[in-house]
């Protein structure tokens, strides 16, 4: 809040005051988050993050699978066999598996996606056109 | 130019500029700053690797579309293996049950996963509008506009509005989450302060929330056009 010069006696100090202040505002309300903003343009940390943070997400979705199977099996009053059930490890396994890997695939590539649109390389754009 | 050769007079002019410019940031401090600063803690609260409401919602959203179409695809499988005579008993039937709960958690995962990363976009969006914001107020002050920093605020929030919803349309397992994030961020503009919520405009902005924009003594003292 500028109060300190009188626009009517000082103009000239009032506007180099009103510019001080301006510009002390902009420091101290914006440059902090122009700063996290090319953090996350810079930062080699930002695709390795989004991939752990996706396989994660992932993985745990994917832990629900066998509860989702033994209440899918439980309604129709039915369960597996020894054999089913080994064939059904394998193939979740690699299902699983290749989904995680997916997972983290796709968030890498989004992050540095949203790296280059940030740095003006004409990349995906980051206000989620697609 | 001043004939005297001595101290150049204050002219009316000088003094509706300044009066002008320094009324201009007082009010930009006083209504549109602490909306700024409002938008800017909402923005930045997603950000990547933080626990956020946003995120929780988009996820969480994520998580029961993805349970509802599974659902829908469950029963479609099961009425057509049935009426293709397929036994419940039977290997096929039981591992078709047992590859639909797996694709459906994985699908859970690509759901949740396409959330988080639609927060990442509107986290970056909102960063880009308040820094938008501040390319202006930063250029008024070397140039000595105070009234740029309010325009600039003014365009940064209403372009981040239409980030949000932009992203809402697009990303429809996440539409509620991000539609809230930006209206949560707006609301600041269009609500008086909250001093126990650390909500709304701030405290300067009641005064003018239901009257005209403040009359400027300065100009009405000049009597020369400019």
């Amino acid at each position: 809040m500028t109060t300190g010069l009188s626009a009517a006696n000082d103009p000239t100090g009032a506007l180099g005051s009103v510019s001080a202040d301006e510009w002390n505002t902009y420091m101290q309300h914006f440059v902090p988050y122009e700063n996290q903003l090319l953090q996350y343009a810079t930062s080699n940390a930002v695709p390795q993050q989004a991939m752990t943070t996706a396989m994660g997400l992932q993985q745990g979705a994917n832990a629900q699978g066998v509860g989702i199977a033994q209440r899918s099996m439980a309604q129709f009053d039915t369960t597996l066999n020894p054999e089913e059930a080994a064939a059904q490890k394998k193939s979740t396994g690699i299902s699983n598996a290749l989904s995680e890997v997916n997972a983290g695939n796709v968030a890498k590539d989004q992050a540095v996606a949203n790296q280059m649109s940030i740095l003006g390389t004409p990349a995906t754009g980051i206000t989620g056109a697609q | 130019m001043n004939p005297s050769g001595g101290q150049a007079a204050v002219t009316p002019s000088e003094q509706a500029l300044a009066s002008t410019a320094t009324q201009s940031f007082n009010d930009y401090s006083a209504r549109w700053l602490p909306a700024q600063d409002h938008l800017a803690s909402v923005v930045s609260s997603m950000a990547p690797g933080q626990p956020s409401w946003q995120r929780s919602e988009a996820e969480g959203k994520g998580n029961a579309d993805a349970a509802i179409a599974a659902e829908n695809q469950s029963r479609a499988r099961t009425s057509s293996e049935l009426s293709h005579g397929i036994n419940v008993g039977s290997t096929s039937f039981k591992m078709g049950v047992t590859g639909g709960a797996t694709a459906e958690a994985e699908m859970k995962g690509a759901d949740i996963n396409q959330g988080n990363e639609a927060i990442d976009k509107a986290y970056l969006g909102g960063l880009t509008s308040i820094t938008h914001a501040g390319e202006g107020l930063a250029s008024a002050a070397v140039q000595g506009q105070s009234v740029a920093g309010e325009v600039s605020s003014r365009i940064g929030i209403s372009n981040q509005q239409l980030s949000d919803t932009q992203s809402a349309q697009n990303m429809q397992t996440v539409g509620t989450a991000i539609g809230a994030a930006g209206q949560y961020g707006i609301s600041a503009a269009n609500a008086p302060y909250n001093p126990s919520t650390g909500q709304g405009a701030g405290p300067g902005y009641a005064q003018y929330a239901n009257t005209q924009a403040p009359v400027n003594p300065g100009l009405q003292s000049v009597d020369e056009p400019y």
